[in-house]
């Protein structure tokens, strides 16, 4: 923590929740009459609050959330007390493009880099059904002699954009703390966790089963970088269907729809990711 | 979690044997400065160079300047299966733990992804025109590593994807093993049997020929690259070599045996490590024997420091060296 300010870089793959996330946030922070994990709760409403009134109408009206902003990274400040303290709260809203875009061009936008250098923690977003799983090696069974012949197949030209989502991310957390030049405590969110609650996993169950790469680069050097895995539902169910979205409308505190899973713990507490980033600095 | 250090041992011939512990030989070299930290503050600026998902000499440099890093080459003709070794083993940690060990990271993630593409395509991994100048370039991939269960620090590998023309130039005597950086840098020699040339027996006089040639040549080249403590006996293809009908499996170890012999004065039994990474037969699973690599790699001590210096001048090692890089 520098001074009274924080910074987390909230980053993810294109459509892995980034932006649901921060309306759900806002709207619990300047929403809820109790506050939140480690006492969290909104100080003050931040000066620039156009585009998150936008995304939370969006978020209330169980649509799906907008991602508007395609090129800069926004800046998003709010105005907290953490037990008591005042921390100004930096999540700049960068678009998952701007992710994508770094892992198929090997290059960092100027502004994302200047971002994730400046970070004191990752919140890190994957989709829980929005993983691209790793191929495997074919067996290599040519025919003999089928090596001085040219088999007239022309080569697949590799293509970055199909690559597997733990790959990606494991390259962004290797390139956030090569901006940073140190290891960044991370929170691994797994959003649309709805979606995944069925199987009966723990978040960190689904990472090491679904993401093997991922949970292994967590675990292996969990001193350096210490590491938590949340389960996160900011819109609490499948807006595609016409039931869930009936049964979530009847909720009158919206901030009820949210799902978070840490362990075996099931809460609404949307904070909590943020509360275990900030703890890891004070 | 248990609290067991990583061993420093040399596997023997026989896997399965006991292995016998090194304990001492990282820690006695490790105060002093290296070649690779040396170059590497020559040159501040240019700390890392990325393409194609992979590292130059100078980015390589640059991860072994900051943390303890074994360097490890695949020594072997086009096609004998360097680069699917590779690609095997980062496959496996896309699975899980390979080998005991937890992938811990990588600075070259999307080097190992075009590799494994390279391996994915029909025509073969190692078929020239596939990208194969371009990893010629740039030859480095990066692998951090950790044994699961110990508290101390991972450990980084520096992988040399080579084009096997490097090698096929250092038997018709184009270069010596002084024009190639990163062999006399190396901790580490894997030296590759093509296992599809020895299940066939029309093509195994001529691998034999080339296997035991390629050794002499790191012998008698003034370093240690040859020698027991350094180099690896790689058998690629294992399950061709298995499903052959022939002797091929004879015919192999009788290789392996001749290249025991070459190395014969040395007390260090002669490493071997049978692989068959895109196994076509169900004994062996894909990535077959890749995991006693990497025991290989991280079990074995750093020991370049101990690589004698090739005969040129101290300047003139470093403008080879530079050449490298700038190429």
């Amino acid at each position: 923590m520098t001074g009274n300010r924080y910074a987390i870089l909230l980053a993810g793959l294109p459509e892995s929740g980034k932006t649901t996330l921060i309306a759900a946030l806002w709207h619990v922070l300047r929403a809820s009459a109790t506050p939140g994990s480690e006492g969290i709760a909104l100080r003050e409403h931040p000066a620039n609050r156009e585009y998150l009134y936008e995304i939370e109408r969006q978020w209330l009206d169980l649509i799906e959330v907008d991602h508007t902003n395609f090129g800069e990274p926004l800046e998003l400040t709010f105005p907290l007390t953490v037990r008591g303290r005042e921390i100004d709260l930096e999540i700049p809203d960068i678009s998952g493009e701007n992710y994508g875009r770094s892992w198929e061009e090997g290059a960092w936008l100027e502004s994302v880099s200047t971002v994730s250098a400046h970070a004191h923690g990752l919140l890190l977003l994957v989709k829980s059904d929005g993983v691209v799983k790793p191929l495997l090696l074919e067996p290599d069974d040519e025919e003999e002699d089928s090596d001085d012949e040219d088999t007239g197949e022309a080569p697949t030209p590799y293509d970055p954009a199909q690559a597997p989502t733990q790959a990606k991310l494991c390259d962004l957390i290797e390139s956030t703390e090569t901006a940073r030049g140190a290891a960044i405590p991370t929170a691994v969110v797994i959003s649309a966790w709805d979606l995944a609650v069925a199987a009966g996993l723990t978040p960190d169950q689904w990472l090491e089963y679904q993401l093997p790469l991922l949970w292994q680069m967590l675990v292996a050097d969990a001193d350096e970088r210490p590491y938590a895995v949340f389960g996160l539902s900011a819109q609490g169910g499948d807006l595609n269907s016409d039931e869930q979205r009936a049964e979530l409308g009847r909720l009158t505190d919206a901030g009820q729809r949210i799902i978070v899973q840490q362990g075996d713990d099931r809460s609404s507490d949307i904070v909590a990711p943020l509360a275990w980033l900030i703890k890891q600095d004070t | 979690m248990n609290d067991t250090p990583e061993s420093d041992g040399e596997m023997p011939l026989n896997p399965s044997e006991e292995q016998h512990p090194r304990p001492e030989a990282e820690t006695e070299v490790a105060e002093q400065p290296t070649v690779d930290e040396a170059l590497a503050a020559s040159s501040p600026d240019e700390a890392t160079f990325h393409a194609g998902g992979a590292l130059s000499g100078r980015g390589a440099l640059s991860i072994a300047a900051q943390r303890r890093t074994s360097v490890v080459v695949l020594a072997g003709a086009v096609r004998s299966g360097k680069s699917t070794i590779l690609a095997s083993l980062y496959e496996r940690f896309g699975r899980g733990p390979v080998g005991g060990h937890l992938f811990a990271g990588s600075r070259t993630v999307p080097g190992f992804e075009r590799l494994c593409h390279r391996g994915r395509q029909k025509s073969g991994a190692d078929r020239p025109g596939m990208e194969h100048t371009h990893h010629a370039a740039f030859p480095w991939l990066h692998l951090c590593v950790k044994r699961a269960g110990y508290s101390g620090p991972p450990r980084d590998l520096l992988l040399a994807d080579m084009s096997g023309e490097h090698f096929e130039d250092l038997l018709a005597g184009k270069k010596e093993v002084r024009d190639i950086p990163e062999l006399w840098r190396a901790d580490h020699i894997c030296l590759l049997l093509d296992g599809r040339n020895f299940a066939r027996a029309a093509r195994r006089a001529g691998e034999r020929q080339r296997a035991l040639d390629l050794c002499s040549t790191f012998l008698s080249s003034g370093t240690d690259l040859g020698t027991r403590t350094v180099l690896t006996v790689v058998i690629t293809k294992w399950d061709l070599i298995h499903r052959a009908e022939d002797d091929a499996e004879e015919a192999t170890m009788a290789t392996v045996e001749e290249l025991e012999h070459l190395m014969h004065r040395e007390d260090v039994p002669l490493a071997l490590v049978r692989t068959a990474a895109r196994s076509v037969t169900h004994e062996f699973p894909l990535g077959h024997g890749v995991d006693d690599l990497l025991n290989r790699w991280t079990d074995r001590p750093v020991v370049q420091l101990d690589h004698p210096a090739p005969g040129v001048s101290a300047a003139s090692r470093f403008d080879d060296f530079s050449r490298s890089l700038a190429s």
